[in-house]
Order: structure tokens, then sequence, then C-alpha cells
């Protein structure tokens, strides 16, 4: 059964698009893309509507953009963004959604949950109800700050994100806990957040093509041939979630880790990965040792946070490295004791990674991967030094802000410096957990 | 050179010696056996450059000489010959091993830069019984981390040898336990002295101690290499340059409560249990709980379904409730003799210890898992 939760999901509406247009108002009602260059392997980082018009779609390569608006003199394509200016309006956004809600999360750049659970009375004395108080947001927001946001309103996480979708674009779209299953039913498996490529192919190899199929399954047929956590995934569309102020454990830890946060649900069961990995592709080809460290941090970083969502300490971990002339390594060490700590093991990935950085050639793509896992921080050790304890603790730390204010909430050591020079393009990193049910990522 | 040796003698020296011979390494007379042979006697010794083991072997009548043969070819033809004397004979860079109408001619070498044993006689540090080494590297051995073919030292892929005060502590742990020997009245003159094995050294000087209680093996530490000297072999090591923790310190010494239970009863309960475990291969986790003179075990397995056992016991003190990987507990029982073991409880974040009031000097600790 749905308890009494109530979810509300924000999305900022073409939100890199929207903040151009702030700053240039002649962009407004045009077609907007804003990308890499089309030479340089760009792809479209976001559209605004008049452009998706046109069939163009965020992480298209640039090159099939053009091509699509051939002939149409009014699509302005942007190669340099404000990228600063993304993290000050999110903020802004942020601060306002903040003090209104008890519970706020920030899930990205450009999505904001809250939990307003036990609110209702409240909202409903100030602004009439849950949905006034929804349009309230709405237009503090767009007053204040000049965004346009949409906000889907559902009694657990999953349902309010599949909610915002039909509050787009610029509306609100509530689904109460009676009206899930009818509202649930009819959208594709793939439709789920944290059904990816890989479960949704499974899925449809056994009949499963809607969310209705798949509810529909008895519960004890459903974990069974799925290592990869799906009967939690249909015991939380099916009962919704707990509460995921007290699951920080369960922020992110489902499919690639984009999905971060969409499965907490109380019955999450999953199998040992094999291995848990993030890798990125450059803009442009790198040489500069500063800019490859830094970004091999950003990994390391990431690849850390989300095996400690698993509590498990790696004993081995691999950086791979592809040059500009497509030649791919890769390179493994073991870590001497399995550990869960970032700088330990962001200091073996250095090691290693300039243990295989023997050609004086650009670098295309790096990535780090941890594997052979051990128990996590939950089995106690023996021989904890005072460094340790502090490291876990700082680790848990940042974890904590990170879950609350977003990946950049917090900078930690060798990620700080030059830190917009080395940020990845969004659109072409890759991040993915291997288990025993998906294929090993080529 | 040329040696008359029985088929099963050889074979069983080259089964010995071969454990310590590298099978693939960058210098390739590591992979070959050395071959000495004094008129009475012939030594055959296998290394790797870091473990070393060597055999003395009774013969008579031998053409004294010395070559490198390869090892693993030797001792696979030696183990298909049939179960008569073979003459070894070396004739150039050959070696001839006949047994009545086979023949077979070997491509051996000699290098003077196969590495040797230095002369280690002269620092004898002390003598056990054999028996009592074996004992005490079965039950501390198999805490250690075995897959130490990381490359990486470190202390958890060792057995520690701690001479201090007339006795000897041997330790081993991975960290999340520990497992510790103490065998007093030690013959030594006051020595001081920590000596880290590598595990496998440990385990295979384990199996190849005789069970004998009468047997003795001596101890040499010279330079970084530890000596064991027993009956004809010689067993050689390189030691881990590694600082092993104070283990002494994780021993608990508040206990709060002990639970004394039948050690094959709790063993076979524990074995049950751990089918039904989440992540039963890696992070298993059972539950220890006590309720007046009863232990309940349970385990959850999630989508596999659930585990409860009810053991009888004896409990002095509060109750006690645990979290803990089954296995570490298994490990234990089955090194242990007796019918009775102690479970001796502090806290549920506290090493739990396990005791057996037959072998009062081993003890064993293990660190339970967090519960939410």
């Amino acid at each position: 059964m749905y308890s009494s939760r109530i979810i509300l999901l924000a999305d900022l509406d073409c939100f890199f698009v929207e903040v151009e247009r702030l700053h240039r108002p002649d962009l407004r009602s045009r077609p907007v893309v804003i990308g890499g260059e089309p030479g340089k392997r760009g792809v479209v980082a976001a559209c605004s509507y008049e452009a998706r018009a046109l069939g163009i779609r965020s992480a298209m390569p640039m090159a099939e953009a053009y091509r699509r608006a051939k002939g149409r003199r009014d699509v302005a394509f942007l190669h340099h963004g404000l990228h600063g200016n993304y993290t000050l309006y999110s903020r802004r956004v942020q601060d306002i959604l903040r003090s209104e809600t008890p519970a706020f999360r920030a899930k990205s750049i450009d999505e904001f949950e809250m939990d307003v659970s036990g609110c209702e009375r409240l909202f409903a004395g100030r602004h009439g109800g849950i949905v006034e108080f929804a349009e309230h947001l709405r237009a503090r927001v767009r007053r204040e700050v000049g965004l346009k946001v949409s906000v889907g309103i559902g009694p657990s996480r999953i349902v309010a994100k599949m909610a915002s979708r039909h509050a787009k674009p610029d509306g609100v779209f509530r689904v109460l806990p009676h009206e899930v299953e009818r509202f649930l039913a009819p959208h594709d498996v793939q439709d789920v957040p944290g059904i990816g490529p890989a479960t949704s192919t499974a899925l449809r190899a056994r009949g499963v093509h809607t969310v209705g199929q798949l509810l529909e399954l008895p519960p004890a047929v459903v974990g069974r041939g799925f290592d990869i956590g799906i009967s939690g995934l249909v015991t939380n569309l099916r009962e919704g979630d707990g509460d995921w102020q007290r699951r920080r454990e369960g922020l992110g830890a489902f499919g690639t880790g984009d999905e971060a946060g969409t499965l907490d649900g109380p019955a999450r069961r999953r199998s040992m990965p094999k291995s848990i990995g993030h890798e990125t592709t450059f803009e442009r080809d790198i040489i500069d040792p500063a800019v490859l460290e830094q970004t091999l941090w950003r990994l390391t970083e990431d690849a850390c946070r989300r095996m400690r969502e698993q509590d498990l300490r790696a004993r081995h971990v691999t950086v791979r490295i592809r040059y500009n002339d497509f030649q791919t390594l890769t390179h493994g060490g073991f870590l001497g004791e399995a550990t869960d700590a970032d700088s330990a093991v962001f200091q073996r990935v250095l090691e290693l990674f300039h243990e295989a950085w023997t050609r004086r050639l650009r670098i295309r793509l790096v990535g780090v991967r941890l594997s052979q896992f051990a128990a996590g921080a939950s089995q106690l050790l023996l021989f904890a030094t005072p460094r340790e304890l502090r490291e876990q603790r700082l680790c848990s730390a940042v974890d904590d802000i990170r879950t609350r204010y977003g990946r950049d909430g917090v900078l930690v050591g060798p990620g700080v410096s030059r830190i917009t020079r080395a940020r990845p393009v969004e659109a072409n990193s890759t991040a993915g957990i291997q288990t025993g049910f998906m294929p090993m990522r080529g | 050179m040329k040696v008359v040796i029985n088929q099963e003698l050889l074979a069983g020296t080259l089964s010995a010696v071969n454990k310590a011979v590298s099978t693939r390494s960058v210098n390739p007379l590591l992979t070959h056996v050395k071959f000495v042979a004094e008129p009475d006697n012939l030594t055959v010794t296998g290394t790797d450059g870091e473990f070393t083991i060597r055999r003395n072997v009774a013969i008579s009548g031998a053409e004294p000489g010395r070559t490198l043969i390869p090892a693993k070819l030797l001792s696979e033809l030696t183990s298909r010959l049939p179960k008569k004397d073979i003459t070894l004979e070396l004739r150039d860079n050959q070696l001839n091993v006949s047994v009545g109408r086979s023949s077979y001619d070997l491509t051996v070498m000699w290098d003077d830069t196969y590495p040797d044993l230095p002369d280690y006689n002269e620092h004898r540090l002390v003598v056990l019984p054999c028996g009592m080494l074996k004992r005490s590297l079965l039950q501390t051995s198999f805490s250690a981390v075995k897959d130490s073919a990381t490359g990486a030292v470190h202390y958890t892929n060792s057995v520690f040898f701690s001479f201090k005060d007339n006795r000897l502590d041997i330790v081993a742990t991975d960290g999340h336990r520990l497992a510790l020997k103490r065998n007093d009245g030690l013959s030594a003159n006051d020595i001081e002295r920590d000596l880290l094995l590598p595990v496998r050294v440990a385990e295979e000087l384990e199996r190849m101690l005789p069970d004998d209680e009468e047997a003795t093996v001596e101890v040499f530490h010279y330079s970084n290499q530890v000596f064991f000297k027993f009956g004809n072999q010689l067993l050689v090591s390189s030691l881990l340059d590694v600082k092993f923790p104070p283990y002494e310190r994780v021993i608990p010494k508040d206990i709060s409560s002990k639970v004394h239970v039948g050690r094959e009863e709790l063993m076979d309960a524990l074995g049950r249990v751990l089918l039904v475990c989440k992540q039963k291969d890696q992070n298993p986790v059972g539950y220890l709980e006590t309720q007046g003179e009863i232990v309940n075990l349970t385990s959850d397995g999630g989508d596999y379904g659930k585990g409860h056992e009810e053991l009888e016991a004896e409990i002095n003190g509060e109750d006690i409730k645990i979290a803990i990987n089954p296995r570490y507990l298994i490990d234990v029982l089955k090194v242990l003799g007796g019918e009775q073991i102690t479970l001796n409880w502090t806290s549920e974040v506290s090493p739990v210890m396990i005791t057996s009031p037959r072998d009062p000097a081993f003890t064993y600790i293990v660190m339970p898992i967090r519960m939410d």
C-alpha cells in the first residue's frame, strides 16, 4: 500500500537554454541548441522545445543537429555557454525550494526533490492545497529567478519523477495514491527511472513491455533472474518507497548511478557487483597532466562514493586510457588492503595512470574501475588507525553533503583547482555498475 | 654425476621440493631444481628466490656431481616411470634418466648464479617440538589473507612469529579477525625477535611438518631469512619487511558475558544458516542472540528465505546480541578441538573472543558487523 507520503519533483524546463535566454533576450522563442562544436565530437548538451520540434535531441552529435536545422536561419547554436552561471542559477532556485519545504534534496543541477508529507493541512490553509502550493513554488521561481519549472507530485519518488514528465512544459501534474496503478500501467518499462536498456531488453524477452504487465507478475517471480534488484524496484512501484532522509545508503545505488536516488525502497536486494567504474571522454583531447589527474580524481570520487553506498571495499583498481589514435589500454593493480577511501584509491590510480601513459600522445578518454570487492565499512576493523577513521568520517560527511546538495555541493582536494576546465562533457560521460547480469562494457 | 634412486623416493622428493619452484619466472634458472650428489647423499633444492625447500636423500655409491634440471619435466617424467630404481647420469649437458628399457636424455645446465643459501648454522634461534609448531600454524594461518599474488606486501598476508619472554606467539589476521596461539615455556635464552612469514610459506610448512610429538624443528634466523630444519628437510623463507599491528591491544579485557556452547552443534548450525544469507559468497551476516539458556542463530537471505536455529547454551552474564560473518566462526570451530567453546562478548561493536576450555593457549577474535 502506498503511504501518505507526498513527494514533489521539480524539474527546471530546458534549464541551460533558459539561463542563456535570461542573458540574451534575442534567443527567446527561437530554437536554441547548446553543445560542443560539430568538428570536435561535440554533442547536444541541451536544446529548447523549439529545437526539439526540429527533431533535435539531447546527446545527439552536434553535426547531426546542424543537419536537421539546415535551412532554418533562426536556429541559434551556442558552443560556449555561461558555465559558471548555471550553478549560480541552480543555487538560487534551490534556496527558494529549500526555504519552502521541510525536506529538500538536489538530484542534479536542474532537478530537485522535496518531501512534504504531513504538510497537507498547512498548505491547504496557506495555499489551498498541494497543487496550489506547487503553483506557488513555480510562481516564486519564475518571479525571483526568471526560470520555468515543472512539478510532478506523487506518493513515491519514482512516481513523482514520472509525473514530472507529464507536467512539462511549465506545469504541474499530480498522481494521487489511488491513481498510481492506473497512471503507471500504460508506461513502457523503460520509462521507469532505474530500468535501463539492459533490464528492459531482458524484460521484453519475457514478454513484459509495460509497467502494468510488470506489476502483474507475482512478486516471487520478479526477483528471479534479475540480480540487479528489480524486485526492489517492483516493490517500490507497488508500495512506494521508504523515508529517503533516513535511507542515505540507498541513494543512487541502482543501475548506472545517473538515476541517483530513484530506488530506495525498503526491499532493495542486490548481489555484489563485479566492478564499479566511471569513465569520461574529453571534449578535446588532453595532454596536460594536471587536467588529466583532476579528471581522474573526480572519477575516483564518483566510483568510491558508489562503492560506499553499497557498503563495499575494493581490493583492485583499473585505469583505462584511450589515446587520440583510439589505442585503448587498461592497467590495473591491487590496493594493498581493501579500501573505500577516496585518497587511498586515488593514490593508486595516479601510480597506475603514470605507468600506463607511456606514449607522448593526447588522451581522449580516461576511466577508473574498482573491482574485487570485500565487505565494507559495516564489517568492523580490528586495527583501524586514527587516520583511517578520520578519512572514513570525511568521506561519509562529503557523501552526506552531496546527497543533499548535489555533486558540486562540496569539492575535495584535487577537485578544487581549475574545476571548470577539467569538467568533462556530461553528455559524453558514461557510468555503469557491472553486475553478474549485465555484459562487460567493451 | 651418477645416482641410483628408488622411483617412489625420487617422486616424493621432487613433489615436496617443487612446492617452492616457480612455474613462471623471469629468471629461467628458478624453474629448475638443483641436484648435488655426494657419495652417500643427494641434496635436492627448489626455490623461487624467496622461498626455498631443500631435501636430503640418503643414497649409496653415487658419483659426485651437480646439475640444474627442469623441475616440472623431471617431476612429470619420474611420476610416470615404473616403481623401480632409476638411474640418473650426467653426460655433458644431458641428464640420462633410465629405468629398465626406458631411457630419456634431458637437457640440463649448470649456472653459478642459481641462488644459494647462506651459512646459517650459527644463527639458531630455538628448537621447537614439530607437533606444537604444526598445530599452532594450523590454528592460525587460516586467518590470514591467502591470495597474496597481489604483489603488495601487507601484514594480512603473513603469519607472525613473536618471540618474547621465553614464549612464542604465533598470530595471523585479515584485519577483521585474528587467531593467536601462545606457546609458553620456551627453552630459548631470552630471545626477542619478530618474524613475519608469508602465509603461503606458513601453510606449506604446516603441511610438511610431521605430526610426531617427539620430533623437533630447529629454527634459525639470519639476515632477512628464516630457516626451519627438521628431519631431512629444510625450509627457508624471506621475511616480510612490514610491521605487524599491536595484536595484544585488541584482545578484549572486560568481558560482560560468556556463552558456553557445543562446538560441533554451533558449527553445523552456522553452516546451515550460511546457506540462506544475503551475499553468502562475500559478506554473509548471521545474527546471534541469547535468551535465557538459548542461543538464537538467525539469518535473512532476502529473496532466498530465512534461517533460524536454537542452541542450548550456558550463559554467564547479560544477554548478548551480535551480527557476525558466520564463516569467520566456522573457520575457527574447525580447527578447535573439544566439545565446548566459549563466546566472550563485550558489546555489539566490540570484538568477540572465542576460546576453548581444552586449549587455553588459543585465542580467536572476530570483529562484528555493525547493525543499523
